[in-house]
C-alpha cells in the first residue's frame, strides 16, 4: 500500500488566502474525500504537509492568494485517490471568498 | 511574522472571563481591541457579522473572532488579544474554552493566523493555553513556539 502516492501542485485562488471561510470550506470538502477513504495533506512545496481537513492545518500553512501549495493523497484506490485530490484542487484553486462560494462554505467547518 | 509582544502583551490576556453565549463573548473580544486602541469602534460589528458568515472555531476548544476583510480599515495595528472561558461556550461546531481576537491588516492576517495555528496545532499546548492560570503562561506558550518555528 505505500508507494501509492498521487500528490497535484496548485495555486490558491481566494483573494485573502487560505483561511476564514476558504479554510472551512476546502476542510469541509477535505473532511468529506476522508470519509470516502482518501485522506488528503496539503502542504507548501517542500514544507511538511498537514492534514488538509484540519482548519488549523490549512491556516497554519499560511498561504496567500497565488501561492503554490501541494496535494497529495496515499490512498489504495489510485483512480479514487486522483479524482478526490483533483476535486479538492480545483476548490482550492477557486475564489471562495467570492459571494458565488457561499453554498460552499455553508456547512460546519470540520473538527481538526 | 512571529506572535511578538508587540503583537500579544499582558494587558490583552483575559483570564477567567465569563459570557452567557457566544455573542457576548465576541462583544468582549471585540471591546478589548478597541480598549487597547488596536481597532476602531466599527471593528467590533464587522466581528460579528464575520461570524454569522462563518464560525471562526478552529477546533481544539479554540475560536479565533475577526473582522471582515472590508473592516480591515478600522485596524490601527496588529494585535491579538487572548479571552479564556473556563467554564466553555457553545459555539455551535464546538465548545470554546480560549478566543484568540485578531485585529491585522492586509496580508499580515495570514501570517498572525499561520504563526497561532502553529501553536494550536499542538494538542498540548492548546490545552495549557485553555486552563492557564496567568498571564506569562499564555504568554510564553504562544512566544516559545515562535523560537522553534524560526529555528
Amino acid at each position: 500500500m505505500a508507494g501509492n502516492t498521487f500528490q497535484l501542485e496548485v495555486t490558491v485562488g481566494s483573494r485573502v488566502g487560505l483561511h476564514a471561510r476558504p479554510a472551512a470550506a476546502v476542510a469541509g470538502a477535505a473532511a468529506e474525500a476522508a470519509q470516502r477513504g482518501v485522506g488528503i495533506r496539503i502542504a507548501k512545496p517542500g514544507a511538511d504537509p498537514v492534514d488538509a481537513a484540519s482548519i488549523l492545518g490549512l491556516m497554519s500553512l499560511g498561504a496567500k492568494h497565488g501561492d503554490q501549495v501541494v496535494l497529495s493523497t496515499d490512498a489504495d484506490d489510485a483512480e479514487q485517490a486522483e479524482r478526490e485530490v483533483r476535486q479538492l484542487a480545483e476548490l482550492v484553486a477557486r475564489d471562495l471568498d467570492a459571494p458565488d462560494a457561499e453554498t460552499a462554505a455553508k456547512q460546519e467547518p470540520a473538527q481538526p | 511574522m512571529t506572535l511578538s509582544t508587540d503583537t500579544l502583551s499582558a494587558e490583552a490576556i483575559r483570564l477567567g472571563a465569563t459570557a452567557k453565549d457566544r455573542a457576548e463573548a465576541i462583544e468582549q473580544c471585540g471591546r478589548l481591541l478597541v480598549d487597547l486602541g488596536a481597532v476602531e469602534e466599527p471593528y467590533v460589528a464587522a466581528m460579528h457579522e464575520r461570524e454569522k458568515a462563518v464560525s471562526t472555531f478552529v477546533g481544539e476548544g479554540v475560536a479565533i473572532p475577526h473582522g471582515t476583510n472590508e473592516a480591515r480599515q478600522y485596524v490601527k495595528r496588529t494585535q491579538l488579544a487572548v479571552v479564556q472561558y473556563p467554564d466553555g461556550i457553545d459555539w455551535g461546531a464546538g465548545t470554546v474554552h480560549l478566543c484568540v481576537a485578531i485585529a491585522a491588516s492586509g496580508e499580515e492576517h495570514v501570517e498572525v493566523l499561520a504563526a497561532l495555528s502553529k501553536v494550536l496545532m499542538d494538542e498540548q499546548k492548546a490545552a495549557a493555553l485553555r486552563t492557564a492560570t496567568d498571564a506569562a503562561t499564555v504568554l510564553s506558550l504562544l512566544g516559545n513556539d515562535q523560537q522553534e518555528a524560526h529555528a
